[in-house]
């Protein structure tokens, strides 16, 4: 399979008043063509941090903004933000917000929101050409053309959540970034988007980053799955070889702590709390809570290195490295 | 009412009126004939899609909404019309458990100060006293030690933490049922399971009888015995968790476990099976049952004449046409 896209040392660091807060801290990935990536984490550990900075679109606070993001072997990085708006933006990679579908404008028509973010990307377009696009794209999710013609409070959370989806996908992209796109809705509605989430990529070939607090949920998409914790990624593999035998005891206390509707075991929580990315501790990020930390984790930070396997960062693996 | 029962609902109905202009009102039926029995100790869960009407039953049962219709009778005592006085006992007889306990604290006041309030409301004069009861509640809730958290204002604390503040005001009156509206739902998965079994260790152990809503249907056997499936304002099955997961009998509990997924990577591989649309209007709830227009089922009389709840086996009662035989 080829890659679509490869991260290498990503950072994005915010400033604040209580100082630097370091919600994506060096991480590096591949996607790779018609795949789904999910990426996993408690909530605050840098899951929607890392999805604006591969789209720079970045809050003012910035501190540090750097790594390398190639799309299709190009390295976007590098481009200017008036290269990047025309040519990738939305057309190569695009993007579902977090809770974008309590922010569609109330004034204005479904219709017109989808065509107006249209003719921002193509100025060639006619408005009515536009307006025609914008229906076609309510099709794609299953949505009746009448809907174009409604006003946000006019939809249920669903159908929402379905023009929020319509607009990532109206320059046809080939790698959309899904941030939490369910986690508002009721579990059938969940279920009906997550289905056509599934066809639409198999239509169209999509790739997804799929950002989630969710793994049962994840587990409705993801090919690979990217664990995050504190900024960092502490682990990533295939989602058989994540969801059967996790090898960092944080992913192993994540799956642990998940209710099952069908089947019975007796369920994990990890105790304490997820660290202070202003002052993150030394070694190991999840060394406080970790039931195994040894001296090493106290004081170096373990590397994200090939395990059998998938890759994993953690002391624990030490002698398993295949490199 | 046998004395097992602590909460006898009967026939609840809860209308909102929605004024219009130069017209008769119309209402919003939030719930709109509800019947069960809350056992002393026991935890029920209730669960249904969002706007089928937990909140407002569960504050209806709490008496801090106005039943419009029906009767509750908590602990033999005819409770639907207390005023005064009377309701004051009550306010403390049962408690609620909000979602987001972080809009329902005072930022200003440290933890002593948040549990303090309600004992100074309900005439615990003696401060020693207060103290105890404060110490008792943050030993039972284990935010441990003690002397660490006392001081701490709300912001401090880490959600987890935070709800079982939440849990320790609920406590510090020492009632006896708890309706606890979707305590876990804010948290990561990682810390819903601790709160959700703490809240089963002092059902235990207190014999505290919980209403435990929730649309989160993976975690109910994890805290509840019993579970009541609402629709519309109406509850539809009820019965114990495990016969109500294993062998449902409303074509709506079918609909709603079908569409949630345990953690497995086949996952992806298959398309769930899943009911189209989206739940009613609670102004004008279809004719019959109301569940007919997404009903993969329906029959002639289901668009026509409301079932009624009717026990199949014992203690595992649906209200569907399918399950009454003619
Ligand atoms: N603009 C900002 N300025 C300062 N800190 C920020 C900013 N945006 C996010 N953060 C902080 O960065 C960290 C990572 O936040 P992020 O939103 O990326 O987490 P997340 O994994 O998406 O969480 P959630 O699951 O809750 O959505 C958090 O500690 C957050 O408070
Ligand atoms: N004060 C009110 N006035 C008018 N309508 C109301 C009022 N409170 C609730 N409703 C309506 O009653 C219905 C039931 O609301 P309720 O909050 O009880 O649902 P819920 O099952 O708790 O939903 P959720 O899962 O979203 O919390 C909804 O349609 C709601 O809009
Ligand atoms: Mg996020
Ligand atoms: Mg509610």
């Amino acid at each position: 399979m080829s890659e679509i896209l490869q991260v290498k040392n990503l950072k994005l660091y915010y400033s604040t008043k209580k100082g630097v807060v370091k919600a994506v801290d060096n991480i590096s990935f591949a996607l790779n063509k018609g795949e789904t990536l999910a990426v996993v984490g408690e909530s605050g550990c840098g899951k929607s941090s890392m999805a604006i900075a591969l789209m720079r679109l970045l809050p003012r606070n910035v501190n540090t903004y750097q790594g390398s993001i190639i799309v299709d072997n190009e390295d976007i990085s590098k481009l200017d933000e008036k290269t990047l708006r025309e040519r990738i933006l939305w057309r190569k990679i695009s993007m579902v917000f977090q809770g974008a579908m309590n922010s569609l404008n109330p004034v204005l028509k479904i219709g017109f929101q989808i065509a107006e973010a249209l003719l921002e990307h193509d100025k060639r377009l006619s408005k009515k050409e536009a307006l025609a696009i914008a229906k076609k794209s309510l099709e794609l999710v299953r949505l009746p053309e009448f809907i174009a013609d409604r006003y946000p409070h006019e939809l249920s959370g669903g159908m929402k959540q379905r023009v929020v989806i319509a607009m990532a996908l109206v320059l046809n992209p080939q790698i959309v970034i899904l941030d939490e796109p369910t986690s508002a809705l009721d579990v059938i509605t969940q279920a009906n988007i997550i289905n056509l989430l599934k066809r639409l990529k198999n239509e169209k070939g999509l790739s997804y980053i799929f950002i989630t607090h969710d793994l049962a949920v994840a587990s409705e998409l993801a090919d690979r799955v990217v664990v995050m914790y504190g900024g960092k990624i502490v682990e990533y593999g295939n989602a058989e070889q994540i969801y059967a035998t996790p090898k960092h005891p944080y992913t192993q206390k994540l799956i642990a702590s998940i209710p099952t509707l069908r089947s019975d075991k007796t369920l994990e929580f990890i105790p304490g709390a997820p660290p202070d990315l202003i002052d993150p501790p030394p070694g190991c990020r999840f060394h406080p809570r970790c039931p195994y930390a040894m001296d090493i984790c106290r004081v170096e930070e373990p590397p994200l290195l090939t395990a059998s396997n998938g890759k994993v960062a953690c002391w624990l693996y030490k002698g398993d490295i295949v490199e | 009412m046998s004395n097992k029962t602590i909460l006898q609902v009967e026939n609840l109905k809860v209308w909102f009126p929605i004024k219009r202009l130069f017209k008769t009102p119309l209402y919003a039926k939030a719930v709109d004939g509800v019947s069960f029995n809350l056992l002393k100790g026991e935890s029920l869960a209730l669960v249904g899609e969002s706007g089928c009407g937990k909140t407002t039953l569960g504050k209806t049962c709490l008496r801090l909404i106005e039943p419009t219709f029906g009767r509750l009778i908590y602990d033999g005592r005819d409770i639907t019309h207390l005023s005064g006085k009377d309701l004051k006992w009550y306010r403390r007889e049962a408690q609620m458990i909000y979602q987001d306990p972080f809009s329902s604290f005072n930022p200003f006041f440290p933890v002593r100060r948040i549990l303090e309030e309600p004992l100074i409301v309900n005439g615990v004069k003696s401060k020693e006293e207060r103290i105890n009861r404060i110490q008792e509640a943050l030993q039972e809730v284990k935010l441990l030690p003690i002397e660490d958290f006392i001081n701490k204002f709300p912001h401090m604390l880490s959600g987890g933490q935070r709800q079982r503040l939440a849990i320790a005001r609920a406590l510090i009156l020492r009632p006896k049922f708890i309706v606890a509206d979707e305590p876990v739902s804010m948290l990561d998965a990682s810390v819903r399971v601790e709160i959700l079994y703490l809240l089963k260790e002092l059902q235990i152990s207190q014999g505290i009888s919980f209403l435990y809503i929730t649309h989160d249907i993976a975690t109910v056997k994890y805290f509840s015995d019993r579970m009541a499936v609402m629709y519309s304002g109406k509850i539809v099955e009820l019965g114990e968790i495990r016969k109500v997961i294993t062998s449902h009998l409303h074509p709506y509990t079918e609909a709603l476990i079908e569409a949630i997924p345990d953690p497995d990577p086949n996952n992806r591989n298959v398309e769930r099976k899943v009911i189209p649309g989206e739940p009613q209007n609670p102004v004008a709830w279809p004719p019959g049952c109301r569940f007919h227009p997404r009903c993969p089922y329906a029959m002639d009389i289901c668009r026509v004449e409301e079932p009624p709840m009717n026990e199949v086996e014992s203690g595992h009662q649906v209200a569907c046409w399918l399950r009454i035989k003619k």
